[in-house]
């Protein structure tokens, strides 16, 4: 072999991927040429700066990043899309109550006044949250906005998130909510009154009706940090890495509670939560939810906006059945 | 090598965009160390690289050839490091604190290789992006890149021998501006 069979092959040889006779080929030239032996060594010193520079541009969590990213952006697209899309016949009876308007009149009055992008929380409702905080025990309805996944009403959902608005008014002793009113990508999937339930599925335009109130946990609204604890200390449920923490807001400079834990047991595990509290208030700002024990990955539940009031009007947790609707009692 | 960026791709197209992790964990590196060779900052390059992941996958459908995925990904990061740089350059000119930027010197990042490796030609930038930025074996690249691994070692090499060359070139430039 000589120098220019050797240099052609000494990647192969480096890389261990030559046949056996080749490789002893290379490795004996090796031995009887300085020249090339020179060669190797200049390939593999460049080679292993190379692999130290690949290794210090390597970003480990990138993945969760950037699926974030994704997911919030498709959730917006989508949004988009629904907004110049007309809403199913059943939207319109309801918006016709002039009490229902003067509520969505407000809501839009309180999202212009704060300026919110969905997206970015760092001026979230601390706004409504400073004007009124001597009025707390006052507040036992509220609005969420946020994203949901599929998978939270439906098993074999699909990844991703879709947006989501919840209305709930808490019971008169502020132990569970009452009434609520849940709407996902701008169609009303659910509502109670605190008597009778509806569901529908927009896909198959079908209501299904319960006569009984949805009880969709044992928490009310404005006491829920509260509640929470009651919860853990009555070990009816498993929960596991209690954490607070303590913050201040940015935006707003307000002290704030972080909590987290997860459930390792039980009907609603695996999950994990993450909450945001107001410290001084005590009001729930912001919240995630994972079905995983670890909070890993996109949250099945991700809200992002809360907004309190005294009050909702009775007339939004009414369901109106659409046209054509296929409804089962039940 | 667990599936090839067609079924990756197709997968995301017919409605599971979490698949689009794999070809996150697949490319991050490689884009990580083109984008960092293009703008020589890590805290620009990083902001970037979220940017172009972001955006190939809203491009996903317009992608005609599937097995063109990481060229295509470059393409895509080029104007994403081109966009940046001009960012950077008005908001330097509105704050006029050019001196104050800081110089860019995180442990263990060679800056003068990585900016050598953006600067080679487009087929061995590929393979050694994609060889030592995504950690790919000999083997896997040339599945990534459907070309025999002959073409894959006998390209490795020149494209050592033209970084050699240009890394020689650039130490003799610096030394010269030093004297």
């Amino acid at each position: 072999m000589n120098c220019v069979e050797c240099r052609e092959l000494l990647v192969g040889y480096i890389e261990g991927l030559l046949d056996a006779g080749s490789n002893e080929a290379v490795k004996s030239h090796l031995d009887t040429c300085a020249e090339c032996r020179r060669e190797l060594e200049e390939i593999t010193s460049l080679q292993e700066r190379l692999v130290s520079n690949g290794d210090s541009h390597n970003q480990k969590d990138l993945e969760n990043t950037v699926m974030d990213r994704i997911v919030r952006e498709q959730a917006f697209q989508l949004r988009k899309a629904n907004e110049k899309k007309p809403h199913f016949n059943f939207w319109r009876p309801v918006m016709r109550s002039s009490i229902t308007k003067f509520a969505a009149a407000a809501a839009v009055i309180v999202v212009g006044v704060l300026g919110i992008s969905v997206f970015f929380r760092t001026q979230s409702p601390a706004w409504a949250l400073e004007q009124s905080i001597e009025a707390i025990s006052m507040y036992k309805a509220v609005i969420t906005e946020g994203f949901q996944s599929p998978r939270v009403w439906k098993k074999d959902g699909s990844l991703g998130l879709l947006p989501a608005k919840t209305w709930a008014v808490e019971n008169q002793d502020q132990t569970a909510v009452e009434k609520c009113r849940m709407e996902i990508e701008g169609f009303l999937i659910l509502t109670t009154n605190g008597q009778k339930t509806w569901r529908y599925d927009p896909n198959t335009n079908t209501v299904s009706v319960e006569n009984r109130p949805y009880k969709a946990t044992e928490l009310g609204i404005s006491r829920m940090l509260e509640q929470l604890k009651e919860l853990r200390d009555s070990g009816k449920y498993s929960f596991a890495d209690w954490k607070e923490t303590y913050g201040k807001d940015p935006a707003s400079g307000r002290v704030r509670v972080y909590l987290t834990f997860a459930l390792t047991q039980g009907p609603f595990s695996p999950r994990s939560m993450w909450f945001e509290f107001d410290a001084e208030s005590k009001l729930l700002i912001g919240y995630k939810q994972w079905d995983n024990t670890s909070r890993e990955g996109t949250p099945l539940i991700d809200v992002e906006k809360i907004t309190y009031y005294e009050i909702l009007p009775d007339e939004l947790f009414e369901f109106v059945t659409p046209e054509g609707a296929k409804v089962i009692e039940s | 090598m667990p599936e090839n960026d067609g079924f990756y791709i197709q997968r995301c197209l017919d409605g599971h965009p979490d698949d689009f992790r794999h070809l996150v964990r697949r490319y991050k590196g490689p884009l990580m160390g083109y984008l960092g060779g293009q703008l020589g900052r890590s805290d620009l390059a990083e902001e970037a690289l979220q940017e172009v992941f972001v955006r190939c996958y809203f491009g996903l459908t317009s992608l005609e050839k599937p097995e063109s995925f990481f060229a295509w990904m470059l393409g895509v990061a080029n104007r994403v490091a081109k966009e940046q740089v001009r960012i950077e350059q008005k908001e330097r000119q509105a704050t006029e604190k050019l001196a104050q930027i800081p110089a860019q010197t995180k442990s263990g990042r060679d800056w003068p290789l990585v900016k050598t490796v953006a600067k080679l030609d487009d087929f061995s930038r590929q393979l050694i992006l994609l060889r030592y930025y995504g950690g790919h074996s000999c083997k896997d690249v040339a599945t990534i890149m459907n070309i025999p691994i002959g073409t894959v070692t006998k390209s490795l090499s020149r494209a050592y021998a033209r970084l050699r060359e240009m890394l020689k070139d650039e130490a003799a430039q610096e030394s010269e501006v030093q004297l």
